[in-house]
């Protein structure tokens, strides 16, 4: 079907680093010399990817078969559900997490409108694969009622560096383990479900 | 002396640069090269694969931050935040694109942040038709395919 020619040196170039899933796409069906941006390399496409957010990020694999495997190596997690939209929003976070092949995730930001399809069970599973993946950044925001309940697992990830909290977000902390051991940075953003202690707390484990 | 000097840049069409070695370190490729090889700092760094024009910019933009990192009170952020929009936006499809390989190339972390941030804006929001409209990219795949590909992640299109 592919009317471009392919050509075996766009890939080659001091500055332009290879990914083999990509490199076989590109030499089977072609990106033309005057695509310039698919031809960009992968470390650079995945940097821009990794900016927006993840619904854009994913709707950019129907672009073209260069670019349709490409989103399930970024690093950042922009999920956000701003508008509540006739699809499942929830089938979209499973479907973007069990497609993620990234090693690791670096940062994990949460974000939709109280949802009936929802429930906290979800919301654990999300982050519990998140800490799975060493995440480093987590960024829970919720707007609604009822709140996210910060899940166990997030308190005990090693790798967590960077928590930032908005809106309506619960923390319990767990009575006998020791929490956030690397965390560094902790932001708090009009969060109105926090008591005096609590924050205290948070404030004493950074 | 190799701390205080300048570094001398040459690029791939043969067009030399003389730069203080603090705008030229802010290449993270750079800066490895004359911490491992002392005769770089005295000679000639030959930068593989940037022709002239977009070493200039390179440059341009270096110097702007070199001088900002070194004394905070001489450029603002405001200054520098300025600054940065008025590059992004002076720049055509092609210098994007050559800017973009040769930051990544050079490790220049802040310039590849910032035409990074440029790129997602164009994208951001925009329908797919859109998007290839503007980057100039070849839908290649079969309408069935694209049917397939919509349906499987509904939400996000």
């Amino acid at each position: 079907m592919s009317t471009s020619i392919s050509n075996p040196m766009s890939n080659i170039s001091s500055a332009e680093s290879s990914n083999s899933k990509r490199q076989k796409f590109t030499n089977q069906k072609g990106v033309s010399v005057d695509d310039m941006i698919s031809n960009l390399p992968d470390a650079v496409l995945l940097h821009i990817l990794s900016i927006l957010t993840t619904k854009d990020a994913v709707a950019t694999g129907v672009l073209s078969n260069s670019w349709e495997y490409l989103w399930i190596n970024v690093l950042n997690l922009h999920l956000q559900d701003l508008d509540g939209k006739k699809h499942s929003f929830k089938n979209f976070v499973y479907r973007v997490l069990l497609q993620l092949t990234a090693p690791s995730i670096r940062k994990f930001h949460l974000q939709f409108k109280s949802d009936k399809d929802i429930n906290s069970c979800d919301v654990e599973s999300w982050f519990l694969i998140a800490v799975a993946r060493n995440v480093q950044e987590v960024n829970p925001v919720c707007q609604s009622k009822p709140p996210i309940h910060l899940p166990r697992c997030v308190f005990t990830c090693r790798t967590l560096v960077s928590l930032a909290l908005c809106g309506r977000v619960v923390i319990k902390f767990p009575s006998s383990s020791f929490c956030f051991p690397s965390l560094k940075n902790l932001d708090l953003h009009y969060v109105s479900t926090l008591d005096d202690d609590t924050v205290r707390e948070l404030i004493s484990n950074c | 002396m190799a701390s205080k000097g300048n570094l001398t840049l040459k690029s791939c069409n043969g067009k030399e640069f003389i730069v203080e070695e603090k705008v030229a370190v802010m290449s993270t490729t750079i800066k490895n090269m004359v911490d491992v090889d002392d005769s770089f700092a005295q000679g000639v760094i030959p930068i593989i694969g940037v022709d002239g024009k977009i070493l200039a910019k390179l440059i341009e933009y270096c110097k702007e931050h070199a001088e900002a990192d070194e004394d905070e009170e001489v450029k603002s952020e405001e200054y520098l935040k300025k600054f940065d929009e008025k590059f992004v936006d002076e720049l055509n499809l092609n210098d994007l694109y050559d800017l973009l390989k040769a930051s990544n190339y050079l490790e220049i972390t802040k310039l590849l942040n910032l035409l990074c941030q440029k790129v997602a804006s164009m994208i951001k929001g925009k329908k797919p038709e859109e998007i290839r409209r503007i980057f100039n990219i070849k839908n290649d795949f079969t309408p069935e395919e694209e049917e397939e590909i919509n349906r499987q992640n509904p939400w996000a299109f």
